[in-house]
């Protein structure tokens, strides 16, 4: 990484906006920000992994797994990444209205997600997988319960976006905060797609 | 509707359209129909066959995962910094979490 | 739809707003308390820091007194198993957390923008929320001893099950995963921004390969924060949820695994052993080549050497863990790694020694500590080989061997070194030197004290005797070396008297003698071409940096026979600080209501959830506020210098302290 960054470049004139690397601080602390988060979701994933089967005499996770429910919520999630990436799009031409309502669809498919999430939940612990039921159902409700709260956290940010545009502060010069949150959306994402790979899909052995 | 801008200029040379965006997502979709077919082993049968199911589903994965962090995350045209970043921090995650899953006899139960 | 373009339109295209919430109007004074609890200048960032660890430094060092006052002699009751457990785990917590950690973030701070020319660091607001998140933690942490019954009592890795409700029925538990996660994320926000300013701010032509070598040590030191810090946030997270929410994450009667708390604590653990050192390191690769009169040697082999350090202490984790029952491949395996860590830390040393061979050595107090910040790290490094061998490790683990081994490495490779850069930075921070005659008699106190502490150690080791036991019967032959070593701890706190005393009378002293000059030392960095004191605007314009110590060359020329010649006065061509119309990031009052929030949380997790509920409104209006309040001030105005874009900051905020909020909530 050292010797890639070391091409600084040059031309900037008084203008101290220009970065050495050429990205903006913004940018850069987001992404830095996602690959610190990617220790953070291996972190809960192992444990899932290593305590999938602990059920200790009752039901375990993968006993109830609704696959066909959870590929639904899985593709409203992939697909709000698409409403994400054609937001920013709009923004970046200044189409606002276009923009603003590409936000909402995101935000909108976030919340159908969440949605789902709680409906899951509900359903488990009505079949009897409650938060301490068992190390494999405590590991469950943690990774996926802090998946939902990025969730969250991004539909807040979606919303925040969605309201500054809509009092006209938020404009075509803050194409890079919407990339910026958008960043974080698709993140979310993909910490999904492997989870619904890893988790719900790969059936017991 | 391109009127160049301050801030779009570090990052304005071909950038896909929203067709290629969708067109993407086209793709995503298809695959994650894959993923679940995986799911009806009763109707598609070689995914009974463990090694096929594992290697269809991660293999599925992975390319999701590259398709989205690529494309919608622009990694593909943004800075190599980014990408060697955010890819130090997944490998180092996959790494460390790995020895510890097989330190626990996770692959290779006795 | 139509808005005014402001001249310092925002990236978040917010308008300013100066009391976004009706209080708190932005502070413009210069000077008093509001200006230090406002502060958005990494100098004054880093000063408080400073401040506020060795505070910290001395509620540790006294926790080490009463540890080591009841070991003096066999058979003492001064104080109760239960208060020894109690203290020496926040013995150990609080010289890890709150004092090396931050007093490195102190020179991190203060040191990262001077060395790479820049005005400020990526993010000034969120420097100042990292300090008063960390500050608002540690003192958190602290209240246990008062509203929580006692300290922590499970050590300072907090194995479990003895975490756990069952051994630990006390709040200790809870105010330790609780400070810690609180501490977590004011230095995971710290980590970034000090990785985007290394990265984004450096002066024209400052390469990332001229970089000074603390520079690239603390960057280092940054980049393992970033990622290990969020492994530690999870196992305090499943500690937290398993003692107050009743999860199974650490029961093994409910089939959990305890080792899967070793196993995250330590993936951060080993890291953090580097955390701590590297600062140290870099420390200590200024004050040598300044008192040799030598460039560094070998500038390339050490940068990458700790790039090689930073990245080999992800492989080495379970070598705390060999007695667990890891298996013979993870044994085998972790052993090796451990054995090859100390390739890349020897060729550190071998510089440092070939940087002195053969230079003009001028023993300064801030030298001598450095040099006996190399050969104490040295005896440490080389306890810490034996320990790769599986074999030997298995007899040392849990004696006084271990405990030996690794104050050697943290005190005497990190303390001393952080000591030498407070001798060697403090013309340059405060425009006075501290005096070098009781500067040496703190070195030499604190040099013996700490051998005469912990070099017994190794001997009662070996001779078996255990860690965290509050006392010994007679007759063991553990006697006299124990007795030696609370004798050298009172040296070590009479040496850090002598620091204090040194600290206060240099300054009252101060007045009669001249001052320091821009680079007192004759020194290497650009932190050495301002005035001393920096002004508050730093550089009064960018330097142009053109070699590695491009400082130096401005100063002194090789001729054509290979010597140096001066070519400059220091004077010609320092700068002189008397540029007026630098625009700065203007303070903020919200990164310290933010800070005081979370603490909230987190009595409220403990006691009541309604706490919660006041410290979310606390700390949810001040992110709300925090974005609606510009970064630059429009009223304090000067030109468009600044760049700091709101919306992504508050992002990465929202984010970052979100989700490990979130997850306490």
């Amino acid at each position: 990484m050292s010797t890639a960054t070391a091409t600084a470049d040059t031309h900037h004139d008084h203008d101290s906006h220009a970065t050495n690397t050429g990205i903006s601080n913004n940018k850069l602390a987001m992404w830095l920000f996602l690959s610190t988060e990617c220790l953070l979701f291996g972190a809960l994933i192992s444990t899932y992994l290593l305590y999938k089967t602990r059920g200790n005499g009752d039901v375990l996770p993968t006993d109830i797994f609704d696959i066909p429910f959870t590929s639904v919520s899985s593709f409203v999630l992939l697909m709000s990444s698409l409403t994400m990436v054609l937001a920013l799009s709009a923004v970046t031409r200044g189409e606002m209205d276009r923009g603003k309502a590409w936000l909402l669809v995101t935000a909108m498919l976030g919340g159908v997600f969440i949605g789902g999430q709680v409906y899951e939940f509900t359903s488990f612990y009505r079949e009897g997988l409650g938060y301490t039921t068992n190390p494999a159902a405590s590991a469950f409700y943690t990774l996926t319960g802090f998946h939902g709260v990025h969730v969250s956290l991004g539909i807040l940010m979606l919303m925040s976006l969605w309201v500054a545009a809509q009092q006209g502060k938020l404009t075509q010069k803050n194409t890079e905060t919407v990339e910026i949150v958008g960043l974080y959306w698709h993140f979310v994402d993909i910490v999904w797609i492997f989870i619904f790979t890893v988790i719900y899909l790969i059936p017991p052995a | 509707m391109s009127e160049a801008t301050a801030v779009s200029e570090t990052h304005d040379d071909h950038h896909p359209s929203d067709w290629d965006y969708v067109k993407i997502a086209g793709i995503l979709a298809v695959l994650t129909t894959i993923e679940v077919l995986t799911y009806f082993e009763s109707v598609f049968t070689f995914f009974e066959t463990r090694w096929i199911l594992l290697t269809t589903l991660f293999v599925l994965m992975v390319v999701k995962f590259w398709l989205v962090a690529r494309m919608f995350m622009h990694l593909k045209q943004d800075k190599p910094i980014l990408s060697q970043s955010f890819a130090a921090g997944l490998a180092l995650a996959t790494g460390v979490y790995l020895v510890t899953l097989f330190a626990f006899d996770f692959f290779f139960s006795a | 739809m139509t808005i005014t373009e402001e001249p310092l339109a925002l990236g978040s295209g917010v308008t300013f707003a100066q009391r976004p919430l009706g209080v708190l109007t932005r502070p413009q004074a210069q000077g008093g308390w509001k200006d230090w609890v406002s502060t958005v200048d990494h100098k004054k960032i880093g000063i408080m820091y400073g401040v506020a660890a060795m505070f910290f430094f001395v509620v540790g060092g006294l926790e080490a007194l009463l540890i080591r006052t009841q070991l003096a002699f066999p058979d003492q009751g001064f104080i109760s198993a239960d208060l020894y457990n109690q203290i020496f785990t926040m013995h150990g917590v609080t010289m890890v957390f709150l004092f090396i950690m931050p007093l490195a973030a102190a020179f991190a701070n203060y040191l990262i923008p001077l060395q790479i020319g820049a005005r400020d660091v990526a993010f000034p607001r969120l420097n100042a929320l990292s300090f008063w998140v960390w500050l608002s933690g540690a003192i958190f942490l602290n209240t246990s001893w008062i509203v929580g019954g006692g300290g922590a009592n499970c050590g300072w890795f907090c194995y479990s099950p003895n975490s756990g409700i069952v051994f630990s029925p006390t709040h200790g538990v809870d105010f330790y995963a609780v400070g810690l996660l609180i501490t977590g994320i004011a230095s995971l926000v710290s980590a970034v921004n000090l990785i985007v300013t290394c990265l984004n701010m450096r002066a024209p032509g400052m390469d990332l390969m001229r970089m000074p070598v603390l520079t690239w040590m603390l960057l280092v030191t940054q980049f393992l924060l970033a990622f290990a810090l969020p492994v530690i946030t999870v196992a305090l997270l499943l500690l937290l949820f398993d003692r107050t929410f009743d999860s199974q994450f650490f029961d093994p009667d409910a089939g959990a695994d305890p080792l899967l708390w070793q196993h995250l604590f330590w993936i951060f653990g080993h890291p953090e052993v580097y955390i701590i050192i590297l600062p140290s390191f870099g420390i200590i690769s200024e004050i040598i080549p300044t008192f040799s009169r030598k460039p560094i040697f070998g500038y390339t082999a050490m940068v990458f050497s700790g790039i090689a350090i930073g990245f080999m202490g992800w492989g080495v984790w379970a070598h705390h863990m060999f007695v667990s029952g890891i298996g013979p491949i993870s044994v085998a395996a972790f052993s090796m790694a451990t054995m090859f860590i100390a390739v890349p830390t020897g060729v550190k040393i071998l510089n440092w020694l070939t940087t002195m061979w053969g230079g003009k050595l001028h023993f300064t107090t801030a030298m001598l500590f450095a040099t006996g910040t190399v050969a104490m790290f040295t005896i440490g490094g080389l306890s810490g080989v034996t320990h790769s061998l599986a074999p030997a490790d298995t007899q040392q683990t849990d004696t006084y061997y271990i405990v030996a081994h690794f104050h050697y490495v943290i005190f005497g490779g990190g303390v001393l070194g952080l000591f030498g850069g407070a001798y060697f930075w403090w013309p340059k921070v405060f425009g006075h030197f501290l005096n070098e005659k009781r500067g040496k008699i703190n070195f030499w106190l604190m040099l013996i004290g700490f051998n005469l502490t912990f070099g017994p150690m190794h001997v009662l080791g070996l001779q078996g005797m255990s860690r965290r036991i509050d006392t010994y019967s007679a007759g063991y032959g553990f006697e006299f070396w124990n007795l030696m070593a609370t004798i050298g701890s009172y040296l070590i706190a009479i040496s850090v008297v002598v620091f204090f005393y040194n600290v206060w009378k240099s300054k009252k002293e101060a007045v009669d003698l001249p001052p320091p000059g821009p680079d007192p030392w004759d020194a290497r960095s650009l932190e050495w071409s301002i005035p001393s004191p920096t002004p508050e605007h730093n550089f009064d314009e960018l330097p142009q940096v053109e070699s590695f110590d491009h400082w130096w060359f401005q100063k002194y020329d090789i001729d054509d026979e290979g010597k140096v010649v001066r070519i400059a006065n220091t004077d010609d061509v320092a700068q002189d600080g008397s540029a007026t119309d630098v625009h700065l990031p203007s303070p903020s009052y919200w990164p310290l209501v933010l800070a005081i929030g979370l603490p909230l949380i987190g009595y409220g997790i403990i006691f009541n959830l309604w706490l919660c509920v006041l410290g979310g409104l606390l700390t949810g209006g001040a992110i709300y506020a925090w974005v609606l309040e510009p970064v630059d001030d429009p009223d304090a105005g000067h030109g468009h210098d600044d760049h700091h874009d709101e919306a992504a900051e508050l992002a990465a905020v929202a984010s970052g302290a979100g989700s490990d909020n979130e997850g306490e909530g």
